[in-house]
């Protein structure tokens, strides 16, 4: 009886053959010879499956088609921002593949930039902390052994450029939206702190650190590129050379590194070199040989 | 390139699919994934394809041509808006049943609002074209009986047999469990099977 109650509800996809268990089947077979009642139920889901098989499929007509097909194409000239609303889809697509830990860290440096710099008295901490915490962040996006969807995106549709644009564009301006943030609260908090230009000061050598991370990240994997862009970085706050008896070699070359930071000339077009490469080197990777650090196998 | 784009719509969707997953060999998986991509003519491609049993299946679901027209345009519609969600679990043909049963419900239910009279249009009609072909006495019976099921199990016995559907298929295209396909397929059995004595007194008492 047991048998019977769990059989029987197959005997349907038996008769249209579409029981792919093998098992299934055979059960079923053994239970069909002993089961007159199953036997009855079978001869008419095979009338079923007779009839369906000799069921004729008219034509469709070609009026849905064509009223679908200008639903669609009144949809798209409606709204004119439809390539504008697929590049959005892709960025949102990316958000849950972004390393979690970003977000909540990169807030948490605002704050902290924000609080120290309060705190001193000085902008310099934040003009310190912002550029970093963009270019490490920029750093974990891309390059195999930080980033678990690695992997995801090399195998996917959308070439691994335009994904990493996406990515790029969504922590970039979370960054950015952040040190708008950060500058706000400064201004309002505490209008007394002279805040060096935004420009200059700090967008300029946000951009371009956070493009040479990502190339770094894509070349030399993102624990690397996060070193070389912290050390990259801190040189410029080297302390100036004391020495009075003029400029030394040393304090020149230190000298032109520091102005080279603070050129947004020079940092600008070098850093949409740097993410052009990035996209480039991103879809070179995609079918290469390296494979993700701890996935192997 | 089929690999690539059988893995497009997977990119998009919000949850990760294992790779075996990923490289499902249904050939409109490349279709829907053009469709995806913004390709209006992939939808040409797709009707031509897929239009017969879409419409057949709309036309048996509603009763009405009518009816079924405007199933079928809001089903192209719909997979034209959800193609880049669809996430590769089973067919896509099974896929697009699933969005043709529930725009039919839909469609019903709305003419169930406009008057009860028009549900019955299935029976109104009369024998349409279709079923001038000459079909063996059974069949004929068969699907007559199967005309007068209650939807959901018409909507059943349609996609198991006439569409072709596992079971797994079946309750995802309804969105039910496949406890409830089964019991469904067992109450359609037992409907069937006394409408189809009741259709053969009716015959016999005919001159």
């Amino acid at each position: 009886m047991r048998d019977h109650d769990s059989l029987s509800p197959l005997l349907p996809f038996y008769a249209a053959g579409t029981l792919s268990s093998a098992s299934d089947r055979e059960r079923l077979e053994a239970h069909l010879a002993a089961c007159a009642e199953c036997r009855a139920d079978l001869a008419l889901w095979q009338e079923v499956a007779a009839a369906a098989a000799s069921a004729p499929q008219p034509p469709p007509p070609d009026a849905p088609l064509r009223k679908a097909l200008a639903r669609i194409s009144a949809g798209r000239t409606r709204s004119h921002a439809g390539a504008l609303r697929r590049a959005f889809e892709l960025v949102r697509s990316q958000v849950p593949l972004i390393r979690r830990e970003i977000w909540p860290s990169v807030a948490a440096i605002a704050v902290l930039g924000v609080g120290l710099t309060l705190g001193a008295g000085r902008p310099q901490v934040l003009n310190f902390l912002a550029p970093l915490a963009a270019a490490v962040t920029l750093s974990m996006i891309a390059g195999p052994e930080n980033d678990p969807a690695w992997e995801l995106i090399r195998s996917a549709a959308v070439s691994p450029g335009r994904t990493l644009l996406a990515r790029l564009t969504l922590v970039y301006g979370f960054n950015l939206l952040l040190s708008a943030a950060a500058i706000l609260v400064l201004r309002i908090a505490a209008p007394a702190i002279a805040i060096p230009p935004v420009v200059g000061a700090w967008l300029a050598p946000m951009t371009f650190l956070s493009a040479a991370g990502l190339v770094l990240s894509l070349r030399i994997g993102t624990a690397n590129a996060v070193a070389a862009v912290s050390v990259a970085w801190l040189i410029r706050f080297l302390p100036r050379s004391t020495a009075e008896s003029g400029p030394d070699a040393l304090g020149v070359l230190l000298d032109g590194y520091r102005s080279f930071w603070a050129s947004p000339a020079v940092l600008f077009p070098l850093a949409i070199v740097l993410t052009v490469a990035a996209c480039r080197l991103a879809g070179r990777l995609e079918g290469g040989a390296r494979r993700p650090l701890g996935t192997a196998g | 390139m089929p690999f690539v784009t059988t893995i497009a719509p997977f990119l998009l969707s919000r949850r990760r699919i294992p790779a075996k997953d990923m490289i499902a060999l249904d050939p409109d998986a490349e279709l829907l994934a053009r469709i995806a991509a913004g390709e209006t003519r992939a939808i040409d491609e797709l009707y031509a394809l897929h239009g017969p049993r879409l419409y057949a299946f709309a036309l048996r679901l509603t009763g009405s041509s009518q009816a079924a027209e405007d199933v079928l345009q809001e089903c192209l519609f719909e997979i034209w808006r959800s193609a880049r969600r669809f996430r590769g679990e089973g067919r896509v043909v099974a896929w697009m049943l699933g969005i043709a049963h529930h725009k039919a419900m839909d469609v019903l239910r709305a003419r169930k609002d406009c008057g009860p009279a028009a549900l019955d249009d299935r029976f109104a009609e009369g024998p349409s074209g279709e079923q001038k072909l000459i079909l063996s006495e059974n069949a004929r019976d068969i699907r007559r009986g199967l005309d007068r099921l209650s939807l959901p199990h018409r909507a059943a016995v349609e996609l198991v047999f006439f569409q072709g559907l596992s079971l797994r298929e079946a309750s995802r295209a309804v969105g039910c469990p496949v406890g409830t396909v089964k019991s469904r397929l067992n109450t359609a059995k037992n409907e069937l099977r006394s409408i189809l004595r009741s259709l053969g007194r009716k015959k016999g008492d005919r001159p």
